[in-house]
């Protein structure tokens, strides 16, 4: 029989024992070293497929995030050029009330018509405006502008493209969260036959300055009344703006306080526990002192050979 | 006279037993380290009872420590480590292929298809961001070229790896042969045929799990898995493999018939990575492969939508993916984004109700991970089913590493008992010199006196000449 603590089986343990020591060894250096105890599926095949779904959401709110920081710029720009709009509009609502007042001659209403071809023009600039070379009321057809000034057409404007603004922004559940407005929606909307409706800015526009050039005391006040829903209908268009705005906000919250939530799951699932790691380090590096020592002791163990002379 | 000359032979004889018996101790310290190596024991009849009588050799019985028990213990122990190790090494660089962090591989292209669409679906009429989304479509099909490839590659070692372990089992098997036939010549028990043989049973359990029978002339036949013949006493039936049959038919024997569906050992662990991770993976034997299956059933689901939908111009949209469509376990190696197809040709509106301009590109965007009924691949979205392919894999791995650490420490202790039961002990050997070396002392005192008696009887018997 071979005894126990004899040389060859003392080292065949030694190396397994050492081997299993070295390999923990390693994975907790690797923990702490790259700060997570997950580095791989087989790391926690249980836990991957749950790690998986929530950094799957996390990149989608990130993404959402993205587009909500995009789209806010361009409701934020909307939301002032409409602003700006209201003030042209209020402008020419002042002119006109000139332009309606007994005391206008034919001379002041030729220099007002003048003025308000000015307003109509900074209308159009405004339908026209672009963020990053994209014309935000242009719709679906955001590469184009979607108005040009044209003084012989009868509201003063030629549409350009189509009016249709199908574009969505939507949440992570596919939600609708923003939805830009055309420019035809906001300053020439038309009835179903393609009349201009009461709410036509372009139209109201125009019609004033052909009084004011004709000396129409009726006319211009006609317009003015025109101008006066135009510009009360423009200011609704600029509180659905004002609420997208409001809406984008508090999106652009929810999703920071979704990834803050997420990244802490994450974490929690993947982080290492840098206490527990360096304590088991620590324990690995004072079992295998240990076990250097003991195999030390073994190896100077001596048969009844060193005995004999 | 006579007296004296028989006590002279019989010591003569006892010397020649302690000579020999020496002989084993020196044998067993000579060998203290050598493989396969059990310890002789030599073990000195009452001179006289031998049945033949006179010949030294008939007084001294040597016998081998070896045990029969222990050495199958050692050998299935061998063969259970060697396949968990070999088959922890084979599924580590396999893991890898799957990232799941998403810094890299099929996940991380999943994702940036997405965020390329989300980004399109802002701006779904611009040019530079739909060329961006065509190359996260591309990345997508790289991806799973990649991994497929490497697979591929990973398959190939496989099957070399698994030829070369069938030539060292049938060169052992051969080598083994040739020590039964050695063993059946020989009258007497040969220590060093004897350590022989079991270093080379030793060695072939680690390469594959054998069944040892001993025949009453000390020949040993051998039996991979159980029941394919390797050697039959002066016999070795060679193995032939094939990686690319069906389990049940991928080793033969010469002696004829197939083998067990599972094996162990090195030979049975690399069948199993083939049988239980590559084929599943990448397809064969009847199976698509969760691989191709996960290719196909994404690029079928984006191709589908796309098609749906019209560009900014109303034309309707094209597919941008291609694949092998014929042959579905080629999917993933096939995939690739169509060089045909430009930005303005994608199909990003959606007809509604209502219609929206960037609704397909909105759909894409969230396709990978949607759990909607429509976007499902097997039941699951396509992240899903990639967790699920990554988690089956690092399963298999963390399996594989358990049992690598388990079956070694049985091994090693299976090792340390037969060391127990077989192995030589240096302090043993020590004390039997040294009663061998009395004994000799002894005997050879005896033979002194004798010498002496015998001068003096011859002296007495020669008459006085002074």
């Amino acid at each position: 029989m071979t005894p126990l603590g004899s040389g060859t089986i003392g080292t065949a343990w030694f190396l397994n024992g050492l081997a299993n020591l070295q390999q923990e060894e390693v994975q907790t250096q690797k923990q702490l070293s790259s700060g997570y105890q997950i580095n791989d599926a087989a790391d926690s095949p249980a836990q991957t497929p749950a790690l998986i779904q929530l950094g799957s959401t996390l990149a989608a709110v990130q993404d959402y995030q993205a587009n909500l920081t995009s789209v806010q710029t361009e409701a934020s720009t909307a939301d002032q050029a409409l602003g700006t709009s209201i003030s042209l509009i209020q402008n020419a609502v002042s002119l006109a009330s000139q332009g309606a007042s007994s005391t206008a001659t034919a001379a002041t209403d030729q220099t007002l018509a003048i003025t308000i071809q000015g307003i109509q023009q900074q209308l159009v600039s405004l339908a026209n405006t672009s963020v990053a070379g994209r014309a935000i009321f242009g719709g679906d057809q955001a590469q184009s502008p979607p108005y040009q000034y044209d003084a012989a057409s009868a509201t003063g404007v030629d549409l350009l493209t189509a009016d249709t603004s199908s574009r969505v922004i939507v949440d992570t559940l596919g939600q609708t969260v923003y939805q830009p407005l055309t420019a035809q929606q906001i300053f020439a909307p038309v009835d179903a036959l393609g009349a201009p409706t009461a709410n036509n800015t372009f139209a109201a526009l125009q019609s004033l300055e052909t009084a004011l050039l004709a000396n129409d005391q009726a006319g211009v006040t006609n317009a003015l009344t025109s101008l006066q829903t135009a510009s009360a209908y423009v200011g609704q268009q600029q509180a659905y703006y004002g609420a997208s705005e409001q809406r984008l906000t508090s999106e652009q919250n929810n999703a920071a306080n979704q990834v803050t939530t997420l990244q802490a799951q994450i974490g929690g699932i993947r982080d290492t526990d840098i206490a527990k790691a360096a304590t088991d380090l620590t324990q690995e590096s004072t079992d295998q002192s240990a076990a250097m020592g003991a195999e030390a002791a073994i190896a100077q163990q001596k048969t009844l050979f060193s005995y004999l002379g | 006279m006579g007296g004296l000359f028989s006590s002279l032979q019989t010591v003569s004889t006892a010397l020649d037993a302690i000579s020999q018996a020496l002989g084993v101790a020196q044998s067993n310290i000579a060998n203290v380290s050598t493989a396969g190596y059990a310890a002789q024991s030599a073990n000195i009849l009452p001179i006289g009872t031998s049945a033949t009588g006179g010949h030294a050799g008939d007084f001294v019985e040597v016998s081998s420590s070896g045990n029969a028990f222990s050495d199958a213990t050692v050998r299935a122990a061998s063969s259970q480590a060697s396949a968990s190790q070999t088959q922890a090494v084979q599924l580590a660089p396999i893991n890898q292929l799957f990232d799941i962090t998403g810094a890299s591989g099929i996940l991380a292209a999943f994702q940036q298809f997405s965020t390329a669409f989300s980004n399109l679906s802002v701006t779904p009429t611009d040019p530079t961001v739909g060329a961006e989304a065509l190359t996260a479509t591309g990345s997508v099909a790289s991806a799973f070229q990649s991994v497929a490839a490497n697979l591929d590659s990973r398959s190939k070692l496989l099957d070399s790896s698994i030829q070369n372990i069938t030539a060292n089992i049938n060169t052992l098997s051969a080598d083994i042969s040739q020590l039964n036939i050695r063993t059946v010549a020989s009258a007497q028990q040969n220590p060093a045929t004897d350590a022989s043989l079991r270093s080379d049973l030793d060695q072939l359990s680690s390469l594959v799990d054998i069944t040892v029978t001993t025949a009453p002339d000390g020949s040993v036949s051998v039996l991979a898995g159980g029941t394919l013949p390797l050697v039959i006493g002066s016999q070795a039936y060679a193995l032939s493999t094939d990686p690319a049959a069906a389990p049940g038919s991928q080793v033969s024997s010469a002696a004829g018939g197939y083998s067990p569906v599972s094996f162990s050992g090195q030979l049975g662990a690399l069948l199993q990575t083939q049988n239980d991770t590559l084929v599943p993976l990448l397809g064969g034997n009847g199976q698509t492969g969760s691989l191709n299956t996960l290719a196909a059933g994404f690029a079928s689901l984006v191709n589908t939508l796309l098609s749906s939908g019209t560009t900014a111009a109303g034309a309707a949209g094209v597919p941008i993916f291609t694949y092998d469509l014929i042959d579905p376990t080629d999917a993933a190696r096939s995939l690739a984004l169509d060089p045909a197809v430009t930005p303005d040709q994608l199909g990003l509106a959606s007809a509604g109700p209502p219609p929206q301009s960037n609704g397909v590109a909105n759909q894409l965007a969230a396709l990978a991970s949607s759990s909607a009924a429509a976007n499902q691949i097997g039941g699951l979205s396509a992240e899903g089913l990639f967790a699920s392919i990554a988690a089956s894999v690092g399963q298999q791995l963390s399996d594989a590493n358990t049992n690598s650490t388990t079956d070694q420490n049985a091994l090693t202790s299976a090792q340390t008992t037969r060391q127990q039961q077989s192995g030589v002990s240096l302090d043993q050997e020590a004390v039997n010199i040294t009663d061998y070396q009395r004994a000799y002392e002894a005997n050879a005192q005896v033979v002194s006196i004798l010498n002496q008696l015998t001068q003096d009887t011859v002296n007495m018997t020669i008459p006085s000449t002074g």
